[in-house]
């Protein structure tokens, strides 16, 4: 399902830009909390009805775009995808909440960044960060997508630059790109 | 005597996950934090058997490090995997030529990355 052009004004994108980055973030979403044996699907829920959160963003720059990845997820949302990652417990709240979501979030944009190779867009990485207060009217002002799983919710905010007259085109590419899970033994 | 893997990675969570993975199957496990950590324990710890190394880290990231030791890489015919939520081949490719032997995308699956290790240590024994 794509939102329609008022959200995308609002999100500050052209709307075919809108759609296609909507799209991407849906899908990003969705993969990464599947591949840690979380299904979800997508809500409406209000993000403020549900308390103790973890929020983690990553910024990333490149020539097209530039902005700012963020994950919000309840605690059984950090909690249950570590347990399926690690196989251990772990304390919300504790230094080892905080690094996993912050690696949630460096793989979402690592997904991000893979999924937009087909419109030959790259960008650089920064290191992820834990936000200790949710800065809920910058992030609801960015494009997001928010989902419901087996005993929590998680929500993928992007807040995203382009660059002046660019739209997203996808472009053949002869190099072939590595997915998530692959290896590739050189 | 069991063989010694070096986890370069800024994640504490994913060297646990590496690390549980690495020591169920008979290896010890040696963990650095980022580049520079990273670069100090190989030049230190002579008897690696392979070294798995993450990208995007602070300080200095896995391809500079893989970068500023490429001859020493080869020297001692130490295998370096890259474990990274990265697919770009721009990056793959500056990889192999500074030495990696292979290139996995997180979330890894954990008897793939079993099965690359084995096979790029077998000839250690």
């Amino acid at each position: 399902m794509t939102t329609q052009p008022p959200a995308a004004t609002a999100a500050g994108l052209a709307p075919e830009n809108f759609s296609v980055l909507d799209e991407l973030l849906r899908d990003c979403c969705l993969e990464l909390m599947a591949d840690y044996g979380l299904p979800a699907s997508q809500t409406e829920v209000d993000p403020e009805a549900a308390t103790g959160v973890a929020v983690a963003a990553i910024d990333f720059s490149g020539r097209d775009v530039r902005g700012t990845i963020g994950l919000r997820m309840t605690s059984s949302v950090v909690l249950e995808s570590y347990r399926a990652a690690v196989g251990q417990a772990i304390q919300m709240d504790s230094v080892e909440a905080n690094d996993w979501s912050c690696e949630l979030a460096n793989q979402l944009v690592g997904r991000l960044k893979n999924k937009l190779r087909q419109y030959q867009v790259s960008f650089n990485v920064n290191s992820p960060r834990v936000l200790q207060i949710f800065p809920v009217a910058e992030l609801e002002r960015a494009l997001r997508r928010r989902f419901v799983c087996d005993g929590g919710t998680f929500a993928g905010y992007l807040d995203v630059m382009i660059a002046p007259g660019f739209f997203f085109v996808p472009k053949p590419s002869d190099a072939p790109l590595a997915n998530e899970g692959d290896l590739v033994l050189f | 005597m069991p063989k010694k893997v070096l986890i370069i990675d800024d994640s504490s969570s994913v060297r646990r996950q590496v690390a549980g993975a690495l020591t169920t199957a008979g290896f010890q496990v040696l963990e650095a934090s980022d580049g520079i950590d990273g670069a100090e324990k190989i030049r230190t710890q002579n008897d690696l058997a392979l070294v798995i190394c993450d990208v995007n880290m602070p300080r200095m990231d896995g391809l500079a490090m893989l970068d500023s030791l490429s001859a020493e890489i080869a020297r001692r015919q130490l295998p370096v995997v890259m474990l990274t939520t990265e697919g770009q081949p721009e990056a793959m490719a500056r990889a192999k030529k500074s030495g990696a032997k292979g290139w996995i995308v997180k979330p890894f699956k954990e008897h793939l990355l079993l099965g690359a290790v084995q096979k790029l240590t077998q000839s250690q024994s």
